[in-house]
């Protein structure tokens, strides 16, 4: 492959390019000076809500002004880039900070980011996820627990509502312990057993262990992303074929898809003992998640009117819901939608700047 | 220090013994195959019941570096962090992430028209209209559906990027090309770089930079390096020794005739060598958003997840588009042919114009991009996908349920749960000692226990039957196709944008509605793998059969052989060696693909390393990584040789 073209027997200069290159570093100069003029007539004008998120993004680019800005973390699901959205966009609309959304899985990295400063808060951290080695941060102070976000999650394993119409009994794990409850499920990979469809390896998970301890004829497949997970779904229930798979509320998909959670054995602190240290016991249902918000110990000197805004920053499930289906159905872009929620609910969220 | 006589004498012993291991390769091949039956059957009898591997040294393996990593993270930044950050990884971190804002920032800053124009200035002035107004509408494209601020961020990625790697690449290139000594010690780490699949890079990255765009950036220089190093060294070399003379005649310092003589000289092919260097780095730019690098690849899984296929691919386009300008910015930087470049004068007038016309934009306000259609416009791409599942589920289904389970479960189940693990070392240093001689042999023995050893071994068969599946249908299209386009130059003609396309198209685009089509599972990394690893199959064979000599094909056609005779005993014998070539490039690229697949149910080794980088478990994402590397050495190594082996003796 390597096509190396004879060199022309002439010595050769590249005068175009030098006076490119002379030209881009010339810009860029100017382009960092004139930046930093333009922030500041935007931070101290301290307007324009609907173009909040791009001027976030401006402002992360060239920090300027007095005010620093404020760096939230977006997980890969909706809810949580919706939380962030209506967050950034009251934050530089009411109290003046540029704002920056910075997207990662919730995992131990996280953490690391928000102890360290690099980033500044979380807005939606599920308590069943939190292992024993992130609870640390929380136990020492090097992350502060900004306290309930008001939405309670529940993690577990759905079906479409045809799946339990068409086999009552698969309302309920017992139903899932046959050989016939396998094969309505199995693929030509699993086999005899049938398939529990996982999703996202960064998501908590215990489902191979349920399996496992309650003895029953499936095997977890993980699609690995959450588009390959959704693409199966919406393929699935459009050929109006039986699926099981790991889903959570409150999410669009569940009225879209119409999917019903199946009753596990109820869940049990032991059960959540086991979970928190790892040891492979989990035999029941996950728990219900009060969301919890999280912050970095400095953000109350940094900024200490947004660290008060976001200890009092609440959407509840019915908030998202009213949200998420805009964006996960119709493919609306988080920032208008949550723009319009900020906009109908002014009532709402003035409250939290109290 | 060790005497000559000594030294002579155990060359002599190593030579022996290879002669007397190497005598394998000449044994008759019916003796050979006996020996390998006999082999897997007795250590098949004697090890039943060991199928998988005892993992004794996963938790020894993992754990050093799990202790690293932790050390890595504690200081890091935080409280009193190490040296080795404060002066080293810090001060880098830093400078590429003040690189990345300005680069976006400046981008971001011009008035919207003033790229376009100055790129189709640039590209004009060697009097290429079609290429200059290949690269304008290719930076128009992102911004007229939206997408021009993503862009950018992919851009500034780029750009940075490949700006280290000249930085690295250059001065490396040319001290091999001085010194043959670090020629000889760099060469086989360039050879490894480029056969390590990329996101390996991605769990040492995490341990030291993080998250984020600046981790990403820097996986991107190791893994987009190598061509930039070797053409280099290719440029320098070829440059005649009469031009070096001169110089050195007219008294000038080696320095002098460095930079006078030879770099210019060499620049058409240093120049070469910088846009494989961007194609490399495009190829992983997708990729790269799980280490949080955010731009088009954040945007192709954000938008994939919405199951917004249509403008999944106005994306895909978006990536495509960077990679024609830069592709037309790099073939016009690459003419310096003085005839057809207008005069300096000239040139300062045009950079003028640019900087006229940026400064009259800016003070009329024109910015942003004029939004005129949105990825909307590619929203019928939905309904067609749509189309295809409703009226082809049922073909693609038993497409898919055929080759799980013809194919894949039967090959998975052999060599996980029926053949014990010494049948199968044994019976793959046997096949490499055949085909490559003892050293790789010894080399697959090892590694391969390795591999068990620290407990990858039931992950690493359950990729291996991909790949080989993968590798199966790549050839089964990629051979009759390239044969095909060899013989016929409209053929090629018709398949070569289809092929571009199929290149640089992130394949995430694909693979999501191949997953509605086929189930998640391992069909759609199959498929994916299979349109992507085609590519160079098809093209390296068309070239195989191409480079034919017409006098041999006429002499066959003078003894009356009919045109399939002279394909079966002529042309394709001839072609061997170049399609061999072609079948090593496939199994590479497959090989690549195995991290996309994990993305969509695939598992495997694929979905471990996925699963490493986003949980931060930095142990087992390197012995991953290691597994992944140890079967690419293996395969390219061993289909290197029967290459080597099926050229004529002649050459």
């Amino acid at each position: 492959m390597m096509d190396s073209t004879a060199p022309s027997n002439r010595t050769t200069t590249v005068p175009a390019l030098r006076a490119l290159l002379a030209l881009l570093l010339a810009f860029t100069v100017l382009a960092s000076a004139c930046g930093d003029s333009d922030d500041g007539e935007t931070s101290s004008d301290g307007e324009s809500t609907d173009e909040g998120a791009d001027d976030g993004d401006d402002a992360a680019a060239e920090p300027a002004g007095d005010k620093p800005t404020i760096n939230f973390v977006v997980n890969p699901w909706t809810a949580s880039a919706l939380n962030v959205e209506v967050a950034r966009q009251i934050i530089q609309s009411e109290l003046g900070y540029p704002t920056d959304a910075i997207s990662l899985d919730e995992n131990e990295a996280m953490f690391t980011g928000l102890s360290d400063g690099t980033i500044d808060a979380v807005l939606e951290i599920w308590p069943s996820g939190i292992t024993e080695s992130e609870q640390a941060f929380f136990d020492d102070g090097t992350v502060v627990n900004m306290g309930d976000l008001g939405a309670v999650g529940q993690i577990g394993w759905f079906v479409p509502s045809y799946v339990i119409e068409d086999n009552p009994d698969l309302a309920s794990w017992e139903g899932y312990t046959s050989p016939e409850a396998a094969a309505l499920f199995a693929t030509a990979e699993t086999g005899d057993n049938g398939r529990f469809l996982g999703t996202d390896p960064s998501y908590s998970t215990y489902d191979e262990q349920i399996i496992e301890n309650l003895d029953l004829p499936f095997e977890v497949q993980y699609s690995g992303s959450e588009p390959a997970t959704v693409a199966e779904l919406d393929a699935r229930v459009s050929a109006g074929e039986p699926i099981l798979m790991y889903w959570w509320t409150p999410t669009a998909a569940v009225s879209e898809y119409d999917l019903v959670k199946v009753d596990l054995p109820a869940y049990t602190d032991e059960c959540g003992t086991s979970a928190a240290a790892g040891d492979g016991g989990v035999d029941c249902d996950y728990p219900a998640d009060p969301i919890i918000k999280a912050a970095s110990p400095a953000l109350a000197d940094k900024a200490p009117d947004v660290y008060a805004f976001l200890e009092n920053f609440t959407m509840t499930s019915e908030d998202q819901l009213s949200m998420l289906p805009a964006v996960e159905i119709d493919g609306e872009d988080p920032e208008d939608v949550a723009a319009k929620w900020v906009a109908d609910n002014a009532g709402v969220w003035s409250a939290w700047l109290e | 220090m060790a005497s000559p006589a000594i030294d002579s004498r155990s060359a002599a012993l190593t030579s022996d013994i290879g002669r007397i291991l190497d005598r394998v390769k000449t044994m008759p091949l019916a003796a050979w195959f006996g020996i390998l039956a006999a082999g897997v059957v007795l250590l098949q009898l004697l090890f039943a019941g060991s199928e998988s591997f005892p993992a004794r040294w996963a938790a020894a393996f993992a754990d050093p570096f799990d202790r690293f990593a932790r050390w890595a993270l504690e200081n890091r930044r935080s409280g009193e962090p190490h040296p080795v950050f404060t002066y080293l990884f810090d001060p880098l971190a830093d400078a590429v992430g003040w690189g990345l804002a300005s680069v976006e920032s400046t981008l971001l800053w011009f008035p919207w028209f003033v790229l376009p124009i100055a790129a189709f200035a640039y590209v004009a002035r060697t009097r290429r209209w079609a290429d200059a107004t290949v690269a304008a509408a290719a930076l128009i494209y992102p911004g007229l559906v939206g997408l021009w601020d993503v862009t950018v961020e992919t851009l500034a990625l780029m750009a940075i990027a490949v700006f280290i790697s000249v930085i690295i690449g250059i001065p490396l290139g040319v001290a091999a090309a001085f010194r043959p000594r670090f020629d000889t010690t760099i060469r086989p780490v360039m050879d490894a770089m480029q056969t390590v699949p990329a996101p390996v890079y991605f769990v040492p990255m995490l341990m030291f930079f993080g998250i984020g765009a600046v981790p990403a950036t820097l996986a991107t220089v190791i893994y987009a390096l190598p061509p930039l190093v070797r053409l280099t060294t290719v440029g320098i070399r070829q440059v005649p020794t009469a031009s070096v003379d001169a110089s050195d005649m007219f008294g000038a310092s080696p320095m002098q005739t460095l930079r006078k003589v030879q770099l210019p000289m060499a620049m058409p092919t240093i120049l070469t060598g910088v846009t494989q260097t961007i194609m490399m780095a495009l190829g992983i730019v997708v990729l790269a958003t799980l280490l949080g690098a955010g731009g088009l690849g954040q945007e192709v899984m954000d938008t994939l997840a919405q199951r917004r296929m249509g403008r999944g691919v106005a994306t895909g386009l978006a990536i495509v588009s960077i990679a024609l300008v830069l592709d037309r910015l790099g073939r016009a930087a690459a003419v310096t042919d003085r005839s057809v470049l207008p005069s300096r004068r000239t040139v300062w007038w045009g950079v003028a114009a640019v900087a006229a016309l940026t400064v009259a934009g800016r003070a009329a306000g024109v910015n942003t991009f004029p939004e005129v259609w949105d990825t909307k416009v590619f929203d019928p791409i939905d309904d067609g996908v749509d189309w295809i599942q409703e009226n082809f589920r049922w073909l693609t289904r038993s497409i898919n349920d055929g080759l799980v389970s013809w194919m894949y479960v039967p090959v998975k189940d052999l060599l996980i749960d029926t053949v014990a693990w010494p049948a199968l070392v044994f019976a793959g240093s046997w096949i490499s000692w055949r085909v490559a001689g003892w050293r790789l042999a010894l080399f697959t023995a090892a590694a391969v226990s390795f591999i068990g050893l620290i407990g990858m071994w039931e992950l690493s068969l359950d990729t291996l039957t991909q790949v080989i599946a993968a590798v199966v249908v790549s050839l089964l299209v990629a051979i009759p196709l390239g044969v095909w386009a060899g013989r016929s130059r409209r053929v090629e003609a018709a398949l070569s944008p289809v092929l571009d396309a199929l290149q640089t198209i992130p394949s995430l685009v694909y693979i999501i509605p191949a997953v509605t089509l086929f189930t998640v599972g391992v069909v759609p990394g199959i498929i994916a793998s299979v349109l992507y690893a085609m590519v160079p199959g098809v093209r390296i064979t068309a070239l195989g059969i191409k480079q034919v000599p017409t006098e041999s094909i006429e002499a066959s056609q003078t003894f009356g052989a009919t045109p399939t005779q002279t394909l079966l005993g002529v042309r394709l014998p001839l072609a061997a060696t170049t399609i061999m070539a072609a079948v090593n490039q496939v199994i590479m690229m497959v090989l690549a693909m195995v991290i996309i697949s994990g993305l969509v149910g695939g598992g495997g080794l694929g979905f471990e390393t996925i699963s490493a980088v986003k949980n931060s478990e930095v142990g087992h994402g390197f012995a991953v990584g290691l597994a992944i590397v140890i079967m690419a050495i293996i395969l390219d190594r061993s289909t290197q040789a029967i290459a080597r082996r099926l050229q004529p003796p002649t050459a």
